[in-house]
């Protein structure tokens, strides 16, 4: 199957399961709302006085100053609150996933409970899946810091302009960044692995992933990008658009509050797209399909295989396999 | 720091030795800048120096003519040794900066110590000085007239066998070389072939005879003012006449203080540049193997002076140099209409931009200074970040305050660099808008106001210092930065408000037409101040210069309460401004018969508006107070109590009260307690509700990415 052949399968199947868009829409909201009236209270402060002007069409730095002063402890707080939340939405998140990626490997509909049991089936697995890529990534963090770090700065301290200094500290960002990014996705393979193959052990999961990956570079890492680029190409737009909203206006305000939550149902659905698609890669590729997992939780080995295809199943989709 | 005196005449004239002046092939006869001498040309350099880039060395001979300003019989000399203070890690310059980096609150040593590692120390040797041919070597001693380090060398002392005369011309003759170290600071090599030579010769110290500056007119004799180099200081000499000669290899493209007016290849690989500057006190020179060159030229749209731009910069810089010129020509433009025609006397200014990563970006020297700018900047934000031009309006007008108006560094920094931040802050905001001189990107505006108040209001050391103290004087050099360029710079703009721009801009005027090319010291100011305004504003200057206090004042509280609910003995307490001013209705018939029909429409309430003077410096403040009806009362208060009450009884409530609501007195150092309302701005807190929602929503989708 061709990279772009399983982006259009995954948003098909996107499309299909649409409820869970809307489920992971609500508990971003709900996490989010959790700190709304304490940063209300906090803009308040600021609404009471003639400041407040200044920040009614615009961001004005120098009004702000005086209000980031006055409250520095209350922004601290703030932060701190919304780091706490933010590792309990990662918590929930690798929960989640483990409802993603099944509901996405099936063709059939999802209803809440099925999801759920899902999510807590993988639970487990996909926090050590998680605990394992963590591992990974602060190694590679700790290699470049190591190693790349230092020898990108003795040859930035050899060019003689800043560009070319530039370039060698972007260079290195990009190539930590491209570095990580593949072994999110390697990750990712390797909890659809977990899923479809009903894998318990997951650093076999994960090397499995890897190995998938490893024998179709070329399409995993298309994929990848295609869905990274949409990704990038929503931010592109959205803050072009958001750009020329100032919200001095309750209508104006009205549209940047759609736009924005716009925004975020595309940023869920672009996280649906990478499993998705990724998914329906791994099920061309392997010619697997999963049993629809029953109501009451199935034993693990019920994956039906077809005779004389060693990994995978029968699957009912026709296979295109290029 | 110590007095160092000198002895009073006897007749002994000094003897003229030497025809040294003749040995030095001079540029001088033919360029002459100025037909009558702008200044008291107390030091005179003629100097001959000699590059060898690969060694980093420098040496050379200093031909000094110092003419003795007193009527003293002066019997010693003081030198810097500028160059002295990268020696080592035991100078007082790098002492003070190690121990300015470490971290007061855990008492730390610095994490990152620029001058740990062992390697590009430089330093200067006298190897040979005379003074009117008399061999005087042997009797050089380094001073350390600050702090008794006695590991600084950052000034020498000689004795004399034979005192120079009163009003007398010494010749003194020195050799030296130089061990050129890595630029950290402001001067030196980096990368092989960039050099920031400032600071390169041994320089005269200032002979301060009675009357001058902080000497008493009826001191015995005069005194030598020769500071070591602090970290948290810069510099102070006198006036004089500069004729140098370098050979250095031919790669280099070079720019000087003041104009080259030679240069001839050696045939050796080597090219020797002459240059010659008048009235300057100071001589910088640069030299990088990968300048590339604009030239313009600015003309006086009063008198036709031209004055011609030369800038050097970096290879990728091209949108930079654009950013440069026009800044300096901006400059040129608004300092000849606010201090005079002519206010920049010299016929020519080279504007550098140093390699990438030198430090020697930022700073000012006669008729030559350096800027700064980053290829990704420009590019990312083009005009919405005016860095660059910020810099170079700073940086040239050091030109006009320390150039010209040659006030000293060492002990009174707030002359040039408080009045020179003033500068930057008021031209930036006529090139570039009054709210968007520093940033206009996105939405996202800063003005200099921003970079003026930032580091001062936010600090806790802000009172740990008066901008009097000497900056070496204080226990971190950051206190220092904030009394120089930050407090007096806010002073300077509370001064302009208070006065009104034109009472302001005669005080500044009259201050450069009477101090250029001389040395004022703080009182001085403070005297053209109260002489042009025709007023005493000691009480705003003895609080804000020798004084420690800092200014806060706000509005404490609004209370509106129903006259029903008030027993009527409390209400014949109540004081009642003038009802005058502003009535926005009166001048809207049908707006003030709405607003009328809502306020009889209202109760009658008793309101009662705090004011509070939450800081210790007293400054007369306006306050405003509007009602329901949409009356705005204004007043002044004097702001000498702690609190001030005002109470009305009247139909409707207040609605607003704010003190100094134009914000014309940007020292206040909290501006958010300035002003209450009893209603919020609905559009913000829900815009910024909104915005913070959608905030918490990316962040929380950013930290789901590994889930
Ligand atoms: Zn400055």
């Amino acid at each position: 199957m061709l990279s772009w052949k399983a982006l259009k399968t995954g948003t098909s199947r996107i499309w299909l399961h649409k409820r869970i868009l809307v489920w992971l829409y609500l508990i971003n909201v709900l996490f989010a709302a959790v700190l709304v009236l304490p940063f209300r209270n906090l803009v308040s402060e600021i609404s009471k006085t003639d400041l407040s002007d200044d920040f009614v069409t615009g961001f004005h730095l120098d009004a702000f100053l005086d209000f980031w002063v006055e409250y520095m402890d209350s922004f601290q707080a703030l932060g701190l609150a919304a780091v706490v939340l933010g590792g309990l939405y990662l918590l929930v998140s690798i929960l989640l996933t483990g409802g993603i990626v099944a509901t996405l490997a099936d063709a059939s509909r999802v209803t809440l409970r099925r999801f759920f049991t899902n999510a807590g089936r993988y639970f487990w697995r996909f926090l050590r899946v998680f605990v394992v890529m963590a591992i990974v990534i602060g190694g590679l963090l700790a290699a470049n810091a190591q190693w790349v770090k230092p020898y990108v700065d003795s040859q930035k301290e050899l060019v003689t302009t800043d560009r070319e200094s530039f370039y060698w500290s972007a260079g290195n960002v990009g190539v930590v960044l491209l570095v990580a990014s593949l072994v999110l996705m390697v990750f990712d393979y390797a909890k659809i692995r977990t899923v479809v193959e009903r894998r318990r052990s997951v650093f076999f999961a994960s090397l499995r992933g890897l190995a998938f990956v490893l024998r179709r570079p070329v399409r995993t890492v298309t994929l990848f990008f295609m869905n990274l680029g949409l990704l990038c190409a929503m931010f592109a737009v959205y803050l072009l658009i958001e750009n020329r909203i100032t919200a001095s206006t309750l209508p104006m305000l009205i549209a940047l509050f759609l736009l924005q939550q716009v925004f975020i149902l595309g940023r869920i659905w672009m996280k649906l797209s990478f499993f998705s698609s990724q998914v329906a890669l791994f099920q061309d590729a392997m010619a697997v399909e999963v049993v629809p997992v029953p109501q009451t939780p199935a034993p693990e080995e019920s994956i039906r295989r077809r005779p004389g295809v060693a990994a995978g199943a029968v699957s009912h989709q026709p296979s295109a396999i290029g | 720091m110590h007095v160092i005196k000198g002895s009073r005449p006897s007749a002994s004239p000094t003897c003229l030795m030497l025809p040294w002046i003749l040995v030095f092939a001079p540029a001088t006869a033919q360029n002459t800048m100025f037909e009558e001498p702008l200044s008291e040309r107390v030091a005179n350099y003629d100097i001959d120096v000699t590059l060898n880039d690969e060694a980093k060395r420098l040496h050379g001979t200093v031909y000094l003519n110092w003419n003795n300003p007193s009527d003293d019989r002066v019997g010693e000399l003081f030198f810097h040794l500028y160059t002295n203070a990268f020696r080592n890690v035991k100078s007082t310059f790098v002492r003070e900066g190690i121990i300015d980096r470490a971290d007061w609150e855990t008492g730390e040593p610095p994490s990152e110590n620029p001058w740990r590692k062992d390697n590009g120390w430089g330093g200067m040797n006298v190897t040979k000085m005379t003074v009117n041919g008399q061999d005087v070597t042997e009797r050089i001693v380094f001073a350390q007239p600050d702090d008794n380090n006695t590991d600084d060398r950052s000034v020498i002392y000689v004795p004399l066998s034979t005192a120079i005369a009163p009003r007398a011309t010494a010749r003194i003759e020195i050799t030296y070389e130089m061990q050129i170290p890595q630029c950290k600071v402001r001067m030196g090599w980096w990368q092989d072939d960039f050099f920031m030579m400032a600071h390169w010769f041994p320089k005269i110290g200032v002979y301060e005879p009675p009357g001058m500056r902080l000497v008493p007119a009826d001191a015995p004799s005069g005194r030598w003012n020769c500071h070591q180099f602090h970290a948290g200081t810069e510099f102070y000499s006198n006036f004089g006449e500069y004729n140098v000669r370098i050979t250095l290899p031919e790669k280099y493209i070079v720019g000087t203080t003041g104009l080259i007016v030679e240069e001839s290849l050696n045939g050796d690989g080597t090219k020797t540049l002459v240059a010659h500057a008048e009235d300057v006190h100071e001589f910088a020179w640069v030299a990088d193997a990968q300048f590339l060159e604009v030239r313009d030229i600015w003309r006086s749209k009063t008198t036709q002076r031209t004055v011609d731009i030369r800038l050097l910069y970096q290879p990728g810089h091209e949108l930079a140099a654009d950013k440069y010129i026009d800044a300096t020509q901006r400059s040129l433009d608004y300092v000849e209409n606010w201090l005079g025609a002519g206010a920049y006397p010299y016929p020519n200014v080279t504007v550098v931009d140093p390699r990438s990563g030198s430090g020697a970006g930022g700073m000012e020297y006669p008729t030559l200074f350096t800027g700064g700018a980053f290829w990704w900047m420009d590019r990312l934000f083009g005009e919405g970040s005016r860095i660059t031009e910020m810099v170079t309006i700073h940086e040239f007008m050091h030109q006009i305050w320390y150039g010209v108006v040659a006030s000293n560094e060492f002990e009174e920094a707030w002359l040039d660099e408080g009045l020179t931040s003033y500068s930057d802050f008021r031209f930036g905001q006529a090139f570039y808008g009054e709210r968007t001189s520093w940033v206009n990107w996105w939405g996202l505006t800063a003005s200099g106001l921003l970079s003026a108040r930032a580091s001062y209001t936010t600090s806790r050391s802000r009172s740990d210092g008066a901008i009097a103290d000497p900056s070496f004087s204080h226990w971190r050099s950051g206190i220092g930065y904030k009394m120089s360029y930050l407090k007096s710079n806010l002073m300077l703009m509370t001064l302009e408000h208070l006065l009104g721009r034109e009472r302001f801009d005669n005080i500044m005027r009259t201050y450069y037409q009477r101090w250029k090319f001389r040395h004022p010291t703080r009182q001085d100011f403070v005297d053209v101040a109260n002489e042009v305004a025709g007023e005493n504003l000691d009480w705003f200057f003895d609080q804000l210069i020798e004084q420690t206090c800092s200014l806060d004042y706000a509005v404490a509280a609004i209370v509106n309460v129903p006259i029903d609910e008030l027993d009527e003995g409390i209400l014949t307490d109540a004081l009642t401004l003038p009802p005058k001013v502003e009535d926005e209705g009166d001048e809207d018939g049908d707006d003030s018969d709405e607003g009328d029909e809502e306020a009889e429409g209202e109760e009658i309430h008793k309101s009662t508006v705090v004011f509070r003077r939450a800081g210790d410096m007293i400054f007369p403040m306006e306050t405003l107070v509007e009602f329901s009806d949409g009356e705005i009362l204004r007043d002044t208060w004097d702001g000498r109590d702690r609190v001030r009450k005002v109470t009305f009884t009247r139909k409707g409530k207040v609605v607003r009260a704010a003190i100094d609501p134009e914000h014309h007195v940007p020292l206040d150092i909290n501006r958010l307690n300035n002003s209450l309302r009893i209603e919020e701005n609905d559009t913000v807190t829900n815009k910024y509700t909104v915005k913070g929602f959608f905030w918490m929503q990316s962040l929380l989708q950013f930290f789901s990415l590994p889930g």
